[in-house]
């Protein structure tokens, strides 16, 4: 057998054990009372049969099929109540020896008892009973968890010597068995048929049955020890009582609870050993008799059982039975005799704890008197506030003076608080607490300064304390600087430091919508930046050829309106509102929306000619014009739409001819030229007119599918991905939400803007177009 | 060789080499120059002290960075040893960044607050609540008006 399960097995019957106890202790004022009733002892011990059995019935491991050999045993087990809480009264002296002394007044209430009793038994019966109280008193005093295991080990042996006995039986009255084996660990089984056969004859076994009940029963009652103590000075009180009782006992039936098939077997033998075990069963879960007729019909049944247990034995088990009588009388003697001492250590422990008690508050007052010397009445009067105060008060510390302050507290710390306090350290050591939170502000400045806008906006929304650290201006002068260092004008410094957010939010906007329109002429790229400046680029070495800033001719706003500039003058000469976007023809201005709407305008007039819808209700991601056409696109489909031309007599003759002026008729509805249709997402594009093509890209932080291919389109060989270095190369050259803006192409290059104020120049080569 | 005390009083006796990775003490050390006296650092304690050199060991050879140089380096370039040498409690690395902060090694400093910034980088306000332990001090009608301020910087 091995530890682990000695241990399981130990606290096994513990637990099973343990209900019963109390049972036992709590009907011991019956049982006594019956016992000086009627001296007809077997009825007594079978009465307190009737009482033990309760809490077996609870027991788990004893199921429903409660046969009589339990029954038995409980029979013996109840009756040796009495005998084994002589030897308990002898256990129980040495824990209170432990009581007495103050100090272990932690270690007694963990009931010092549950290891216990137990190795009581491995003495091996009644001979050994004698020593019991040796037994009991080393156990008890070193309680620990150690020694828990130890006694296990001994428990474990009672385990294996008690089971083996009634396995013995068992094996007489083959039927028994089943019942063995839910009161015994099962895997105890195999050492105790070893066990068996060890002890050869089955005669022999039946003999050392009594001896095994005792220990079951004594086992049983360690579980006296879960009771209080009020309880178990009930019992000693009981046994101080009772002697004679049990002396009576001794001479019928009680020690009958030691042996009681022995007993029983004397007594009633004759009787009705013809009882069948199932009425038994029957009987034996109904312990309450009213009628004390019943009982006693009961009380033989039981009686009977144990009889026939015993059966050809009875000529040892006399002489055995006056063994029994004779040890217990000395253990009464001895009960007596302990009594006497535990009420002489109750006293002294009394005194002892009173004692202490005295001293503690002598204690207490000097330590109070010499910590309130020292400390401010201010902190008295914090303390007093309750804990926020006190929380309130100690953050508004220097770090130097909580130190000393926390210090003050555990210097009136006694040993066992410092204990506390080191795992409870411990435990705030390794809890997470608001870090930056905590630190000085330059320190959560310098923190948050690596973070970008986003992540400071989530940041400000965690706490009044964040908020605060974010709002710090020179956070936002930092990153105001940074983002403006390459800057041809360096950044007017605000009057107010509290406005560098507010510049920045200017910044970000900027800064996330770099390049939102160029046009391409030759070597010559002109872009237009949301910083309100115009550039021109040399494409050949890609040099900032020139800045223009606010001069720009057509200027399309992000407040929806279109003014026109006067490019000499630089002076507003029209505004126009509620576009999206607009391009301009000779004289008319066209503007499309991002709701799909396309209105034509004429400039002089400044008068809306006419609008159109395309036939898509989605927005309009691009568009491209270029003559008489148009090309504007959804996220699916692009149209080519086419206006009609129209001829208008100017009134005006040049070589005796009418001068005809050929222009689009916007005031009528497009005709819709081509459309194409694309799987992809499309967010930007542009048309090549030279060659009739379609460029266009997909968003390149595309929720749905992260790609960001570029796409053209020719009439003859439909939607192609560009391959070549863009399709290797784009996941490292572009950043994820930095999308393109804008496109344009000539024949042999494409030119994007993005987000991020890169422009890309891609070039077409080879036939992959 | 210099001889530095931590706050409760251990004595560690390092490299003047190692030592001079703290400005403050490259500083002191000029002032007073060799000297067998210890020099007591009552702001720093001992098992911060310790990680403290092993970072300035670790690092003695690295050519010493300017202010303001790196300040525009991104956040993740953290290197393995360094991301090692930060995996310690909350606690060990707010000390850590104020025992750098107090001895002026910018580099230990500028490696601590990356990795309290990398906790924080990409979380929403929830998020980083429960990595810092931060109880949410806003009344309902508090936090609209931050989220309210906040728009301009929400993902287009």
């Amino acid at each position: 057998m091995t530890k682990g399960a000695d241990l399981k097995n130990l606290t096994k019957n513990t637990k099973t054990t343990s209900a019963e106890a109390k049972a036992v202790g709590l009907s011991n004022g019956n049982a006594k009372s019956n016992a000086s009733s009627s001296r007809s002892s077997p009825i007594i011990g079978s009465k307190r049969l009737s009482d033990s059995p309760v809490p077996l019935n609870d027991d788990p491991t004893v199921n429903a099929s409660v046969t009589v050999i339990t029954k038995a045993s409980n029979t013996t087990k109840s009756t040796v109540t009495k005998s084994s809480q002589n030897t308990l009264s002898s256990s129980k002296k040495p824990s209170r020896v432990m009581s007495v002394i103050p100090d272990a007044s932690k270690t007694s209430t963990t009931p010092p008892f549950k290891s216990r009793t137990l190795p009581l038994p491995t003495q091996n019966g009644l001979k050994a009973n004698s020593s019991i109280p040796e037994s009991f008193t080393s156990d008890l005093i070193f309680e620990n968890k150690a020694k828990r295991i130890s006694s296990s080990n001994t428990s474990s042996e009672v385990d294996g010597i008690s089971p083996t006995a009634r396995l013995a039986s068992a094996d007489v009255h083959g039927r028994f068995s089943p019942v063995l084996k839910s009161v015994n660990v099962k895997n105890t089984i195999a050492t105790l048929e070893k066990k068996v056969t060890q002890n050869g004859s089955v005669s022999a076994t039946s003999s050392e049955m009594s001896p095994t009940t005792t220990n079951f029963t004594v086992t049983s009652d360690t579980n006296l020890e879960d009771m209080d103590m009020e309880q178990l000075e009930r019992l000693f009180l009981n046994g101080a009582r009772s002697p004679s009782i049990v002396s009576n006992y001794s001479s019928n039936a009680p020690w009958k609870s030691d042996i009681p098939l022995e007993l029983s077997d004397v007594s009633w033998k004759s009787d009705d050993n013809t009882y069948d075990n199932t009425r038994m069963t029957s009987v034996a879960t109904n312990y309450h008799f009213t009628d004390p007729d019943e009982q006693e019909a009961y009380n033989r049944k039981s009686l009977s059982v144990s009889s026939s247990l015993c059966d050809g034995e009875k000529g040892k088990n006399k002489n055995e039975i006056a063994q029994l009588n004779q040890k217990i009388r000395e253990l009464s003697e001895a009960l007596i005799k302990e009594e006497g001492e535990k009420n002489r250590l109750l006293i002294a422990k009394n005194t002892m704890t009173d004692r202490y008690n005295k001293l503690w508050n002598e204690h207490r007052n000097c330590t109070n008197k010499s910590a309130g010397v020292g400390t401010s009445n201010s902190i008295i009067t914090v303390i007093n506030n309750g804990k926020q105060e006190i929380q309130k008060f100690l953050k508004t510390l220097e770090p130097e003076e909580r130190q000393e302050l926390l210090a003050e507290f555990l210097e009136c710390c006694h040993p066992h608080d410092i204990h506390t306090q080191q795992s409870l350290l411990e435990h705030y050591a390794k809890k997470t607490f608001d870090l930056v939170g905590s630190l000085p502000n330059e320190l959560a400045t310098k923190i948050l300064s690596l973070l970008s806008a986003e992540n400071l906006c989530c940041a400000r929304e965690v706490s009044k304390r964040w908020r605060e650290m974010v709002n710090e201006p020179d956070l936002w002068k930092a990153k105001c600087l940074s983002t403006t260092q390459d800057d041809p004008v360096p950044l007017a410094y605000p009057s107010d430091p509290n406005q560098w957010e507010e510049i920045y939010r200017g910044l970000h906007y900027r800064e996330h919508n770099w390049v939102l329109a160029l046009k391409l002429k030759k070597t010559t790229l002109v872009t237009g930046s949301y910083d309100e400046t115009v550039r021109i680029w040399d494409m050949r070495n890609g040099r900032c050829l020139k800045v223009l800033q606010g001069k720009a001719i057509i200027t399309a706003g992000h407040d929806m309106s279109v003014i026109v500039w006067d490019l000499k003058e630089g002076t507003k000469l029209h505004t126009f509102r509620g576009f999206g976007n607009m391009l301009l023809g000779n004289n008319n201005l066209i503007a499309i929306n991002s709701d799909g709407w396309i209105r034509t305008y004429a400039l002089e007039e400044k008068l809306q000619i006419h609008q159109y819808k395309i036939p898509d209700n989605s927005h309009i991601q691009w568009f491209s014009a270029l003559g008489m056409d148009v090309t504007c696109s959804t996220t699916r489909t692009i149209y080519q739409l086419r206006w009609q031309n129209k001829y208008i007599q100017t009134g005006k003759k040049t070589k005796g001819v009418d001068e005809i002026i050929i222009e689009p008729d916007l005031s009528m509805d497009p005709v819709i030229k081509r459309k194409v249709t694309s799987e992809a997402e499309i967010f930007c594009g542009t048309t090549d007119n030279t060659k009739d093509r379609i460029i266009f890209s997909t968003r390149f932080n595309s929720r749905t599918h992260n790609n960001k291919s570029i796409y053209v389109y020719s009439q003859e060989k439909g939607i192609n991905r560009f391959g070549g270095l863009w399709e290797n190369m784009a996941d490292q050259m572009t950043t994820n939400n930095m999308g393109p803006l804008c496109m344009d192409v000539d024949h042999e290059k494409v030119i994007i803007g993005s987000m991020g104020g890169v422009v890309y120049v891609l070039g077409f080569v080879g036939d992959r177009e | 060789k210099v001889k530095l005390t931590s706050s409760e009083g251990t004595e560690f006796i390092i490299d003047r080499k190692v030592a001079e990775k703290s400005v403050l003490l490259k500083n002191m050390l000029e002032d007073v120059g060799e000297s067998d006296m210890a020099i007591p650092l009552p702001n720093v304690t001992g098992p911060i002290l310790n990680k403290v050199i092993d970072y300035c060991t670790h690092h003695q050879d690295d050519p010493f960075v300017s202010q303001e140089d790196d300040s525009k380096k991104v956040s993740d370039d953290i290197d393995d040893w360094d991301a090692e040498f930060c995996k310690v409690d909350q606690g060990t690395l707010f000390e850590l960044i104020l025992s750098a902060n107090y001895l002026d090694i910018k580099p230990l400093l500028d490696l601590t607050c990356k990795t309290v910034a990398n906790m924080i980088k990409g979380k929403t306000p929830d998020e980083i609540r429960k990595t810092f332990n931060i109880i949410n001090d806003f009344t309902p009608e508090e936090e609209e008006h931050v989220r309210k301020e906040n728009e301009w910087c929400e993902e287009r």
